[in-house]
């Protein structure tokens, strides 16, 4: 077919309107995204402030590990990728695995100079941990 | 290694050598057998046409040997290979060591291997027309695929003293897979993920053939199938992770579970842009794209999480590929991307070209359908955007982010709303356009009953859930916006959803009952979502310590331990018993609960899988945590005269004794010591005596909630090396309440029903309603 035959298309307004709400909405999705995810950093981002929580990778002074299963607390030093130190206090479920550890990730915020975090992700060197995502964890 | 045990091994029997080492070669086989169909695909004469099929499905058939030959060497114990040493053992079932197979990630790349091939294969022999293009882009991407496990191979042989030596056992598999879910939940996943090289392979075909129209009959069952297959997959993984891990829900938008979730909701738009091309409608172009969506999207979410992006931004712990098999894998996805856009902008203009559809007026079916195929996409790449922040910010060299639970649910809650009323109106929608007065009248009584149902739901929340009506749900930023009205509209879309569904089920039953699968796949998705907005929206959650003896109140009930069911805590069928006494009502709660020594690191660790105390409103989940044993965890080293402080308890080593004679049996080491605890100042004389059976410490009380324990003595300095103890453990509990989960189950059934159903009735490309559709209106006349 000869292509000067093809006759113009019109674009209805349902058409036009997908377009607009269909890349307007991926615009916002990117925005709400990028704008509103926790941030990773270091001691010296969760001092500068203290309102915000903060994830820091990190590892653990097991020396300074210290828990009290009744009051479901542990605290212990924690050295980030700067090599600062700071001393953790977490309170919430106590992590099975944190005295084998290697890595931490401790989410919180800075206050009073002690780092106050409800969460930890724990990375083990183990098999256990490692396997637990070879293609078989539950999707 | 001890090499002194090793020489006893026995030699690798010569079957096992064999089917190693053919596993390997039908991989490179393939290869150049998918390459040499690649090759005669592009042969436009077509007298080759049976040597491309056979090239094709013996390659096929080669990955599929592969992984048969894998399964041999699991079966049989064959741990000289290096992935069976490191995922299985004797001990295990023979379904269990199969499933060991995709326990690591070679296998898991051998199983996705196989089950596209199996696709492909099938889909192959009734491509029709398409079948060069077919065959060129499966044959690509399979080649792509045996590549990576040319490199990230699972047959790799242990050579022990430069022989092939079977070790006496490998290290296991780990526990936490050690159910019925990693034998079902991965094959079917996987499946999934296999059939979508369909989609994919007729999408690019089409364009290579230049018809963009009859494909669609063809690719039909099988979207309907990947949809129904990755749905199941994503419900069974959350079974797996609600009734096995622990976990305390079943879905919390982590990485692994939204490389599933994304080409699963994009193969739903597909199928639904599909319904509306077969119904004579354009969107030619449109469905070639959302054809070749989902199976790219699951390429780029399989790089995303093998790359290591996201080492330290998951509970998961990510294992990075091979690194040559990771520049494959990425290679593979950007340039079939670009290939496939490539494609596109040269043959979609051309090939898609279709005589304008009559502009309809008012409301119709199809653009109800792009309302609802926007929306689905929008979903799907949001969240796709969603997982890739961390990837954005390694780009743009910032401090990396995570997008987390919270985050989804608010971006995603207005396109879930939109969708779930596109889901009640639509199959009341006529083809041709229609002003909105009768459509509205045709779901008036669905809606009215929703409404109903909303205010009764909102009277029982506010009545029996413990809300007071003052809790709020947070949005970004710092806006909040009040929790009883979101969950009442939430919850009326999916009655509406689910009532308007029912009455077509209704209506259809009485003309082609068999065409009901699409309004009952609706049925199925409103329930789920109701069921996951009661049960994540109205959850409750308390924890407490629980000690023998020592009774305490979590979540307005008394909990106590009351024994284990085994005397042996290493066995598998050990359950911890638990008395829950709420109110009038009193059940035994049983989680499981036993140790393993991990092999790696040697250390003992508790596994457990929860107890769900299943109710027809409500489950009750029990989660038992890490028991605590210790208030030291590891044994400190005193010398006489000095004292250690640890977790808020001192010890004053006053004194060194012994009664006997050194090194004799019976002789006993003792220590005089101080324990200053919480309650006081404790005099304490832990012993420790030499018997037949080696040394024996004993377990000696000092407040009557510690104890503590003297585990060796150092002769010179006669330093102690002491540890405290809880008299009795303690075990951390969760106790979730968790209102209409049951409806999360029902939801997940009735879908895969639907799924089934549909599949079965679009077998071989029946016929579609195009031509009624076009000349009629009213409900009667929408197919499934």
């Amino acid at each position: 077919m000869n292509a000067m035959n093809v006759p113009t298309r019109k674009y209805s307004i349902g058409t036009i309107a997908t377009v607009v709400i269909g890349v307007g909405g991926g615009i916002l999705a990117i925005t709400a995204f990028l704008q509103n995810s926790s941030p990773y950093g270091d001691f010296a981002d969760a001092k500068r402030d203290s309102s915000k929580e903060i994830h820091v990778a990190g590892t653990v002074d097991k020396k300074t590990l210290t828990s009290d299963a009744k009051s479901h607390q542990l605290e212990f030093d924690m050295v980030d990728q700067n090599g600062v130190r700071m001393h953790v206090v977490y309170r919430g479920r106590l992590e099975n695995s944190l005295a084998e550890a290697d890595r931490v990730v401790a989410i919180g915020s800075a206050k009073n100079g002690v780092f106050e975090s409800n969460r930890l992700l724990v990375k083990c060197p183990s098999k256990y941990n490692d396997k637990k995502t070879d293609g078989a964890a539950p999707s | 290694m001890d090499i002194e045990n090793t020489l006893h091994w026995p030699a690798a029997p010569g079957w096992a050598i064999f089917a190693g080492n053919a596993g390997k070669t039908l991989i490179l086989i393939a290869i150049a057998l998918f390459l040499l169909a690649t090759a005669l695909a592009f042969d436009r004469s077509g007298k080759r046409s049976k040597l491309l099929r056979l090239s094709f499905l013996t390659g096929c058939a080669c990955v599929v040997g592969s992984i048969v030959c894998l399964g041999s060497l699991f079966a049989g114990d064959q741990f000289e290979w290096e992935s069976v040493r490191a995922s299985s053992e004797h001990a295990l079932s023979i379904q269990l060591k199969i499933s060991a197979i995709w326990a690591h990630q070679e296998g898991s790349f051998l199983l996705w291997a196989s089950t596209s091939a199996i696709f492909a294969g099938l889909a192959s022999m009734g491509a029709g027309k398409y079948l060069r293009g077919f065959v060129a882009s499966s044959s690509i991407f399979l080649a792509s695929l045996c590549a990576i496990l040319a490199y990230e191979s699972p047959f790799q042989l242990t050579l022990t003293h430069g022989k092939a030596l079977v070790p006496p056992d490998g290290a296991g598999l780990v526990p936490s897979l050690q159910n019925y879910w990693v034998v079902i939940h991965p094959p079917t996943i996987f499946s999934g993920f296999g059939s979508l090289t369909v989609l994919a392979a007729y999408a690019t075909a089409a364009l290579l053939a230049g018809d963009l129209k009859s494909w669609i009959a063809q690719v039909r069952p099988w979207a309907i199938v990947s949809a129904t297959l990755l749905g199941l997959g994503l419900c069974m993984g959350g079974f797996w992770a609600y009734e096995t891990l622990n976990w305390g829900g079943f879905w919390a938008w982590d990485p692994v579970e939204n490389v599933s979730f994304v080409p699963w909701i994009l193969s739903v738009a597909f199928v639904h842009g599909i319904i509306v091309q077969a119904a004579g409608r354009n969107w030619v172009r449109t469905n070639v794209i959302l054809g070749a969506l989902p199976f790219f999207f699951f390429l780029y979410g399989t790089y995303l999480t093998r790359s290591g992006i996201y080492a330290d931004l998951s509970n998961h712990s990510f294992v990075r590929m091979e690194s040559r098999a990771e520049v494959i894998l990425l290679s593979a996805t950007v340039v079939g991307v670009l290939a496939f856009a490539g494609l596109f902008a040269w043959r979609a203009r051309t090939a898609g070209r279709t005589p304008e559809a009559q502009q309809a007026t008012g409301v119709d079916r199809a653009s109800l359908y792009r309302w609802g195929v926007l929306m689905l996409g929008f979903i799907g790449i949001a969240t796709a955007i969603g997982m890739s922040v961390p990837l954005f910010e390694l780009i743009a060299k910032h401090q990396p982010k995570i997008a987390e639970a919270h985050l989804y649910h608010v971006v995603l809650a207005a396109p879930y709303l939109v969708v779930m009323l596109l889901i009640a109106l639509t199959p009341f929608a006529g083809w041709r356009g229609e002003p909105i007065k009768p459509l509205l009248a045709r779901v008036a009584n669905a809606a009215s009953f929703s409404v109903l149902l909303t205010g009764v739901t909102v009277f029982l929340i506010r009545s029996h859930a413990g809300l007071d009506g003052g809790e709020s749900v947070e949005l970004l930023g710092n806006a909040k916006l009040p929790l009883v009205p979101i969950l009442a509209l939430l919850l009326f879309v999916c009655y509406f959803a689910v009532l308007a569904n029912l009455l077509r089920v209704f209506q259809s039953l009485r003309r082609s009952p068999m065409s009901i699968g699409g309004f009952v796949s609706h049925v199925g998705v409103a329930t789920l979502f109701a069921g996951m907005i009661f049960s994540v929206g109205l959850e409750r959650k308390d924890v407490g310590d629980i000690q023998e003896g020592a009774p305490q109140r979590v979540l307005g009930a008394t909990v106590a331990f009351e024994k284990f069911t085994s005397d042996d805590v290493t066995s598998k069928e050990n359950q911890a018993v638990f008395q829950v006494q709420e109110g009038s009502n009193t059940f035994e709660a049983k989680p499981t609960l036993y140790f393993t020594r991990d092999p790696g690191t040697g250390e003992i660790r508790p596994i457990a899988t929860p107890h769900i105390e299943r109710r027809l409103s409500h489950d009750l989940y029990f989660a038992v945590g890490n028991p605590q044993f210790d208030v030291w965890p590891d044994p400190v080293s005193i010398k006489p005269g000095e004292n250690a402080t640890f977790n808020h308890v001192t010890i004053d080593y006053d004194r060194f004794t012994m009664e006997g004679s050194p090194g004799k049996v019976g002789v006993k080491f003792g220590a005089e010591l101080r324990i200053k605890t919480d309650r006081g100042t404790f005099k304490a004389h832990p012993t420790l005596q030499l018997t037949d059976n080696g040394l024996a410490p004993s377990l000696t009380p000092i407040d009557g909630d510690l104890l503590v324990t003297l585990q060796g003595i150092e002769p010179g300095s006669q330093a102690g090396k002491f540890q405290i103890h809880y008299s009795k453990p303690i075990y951390p509990v969760e106790l979730y309440y968790k209102p209409m989960t049951g409806l999360v189950w029902a939801g997940a059934g009735i879908l895969t029903l639907g799924g089934a159903l549909s599949a079965f009735y679009r077998r071989k490309g029946k016929k579609t309603p195009s031509k009624s559709a076009e000349n009629s209106d009213g409900p009667e006349i929408y197919a499934a």
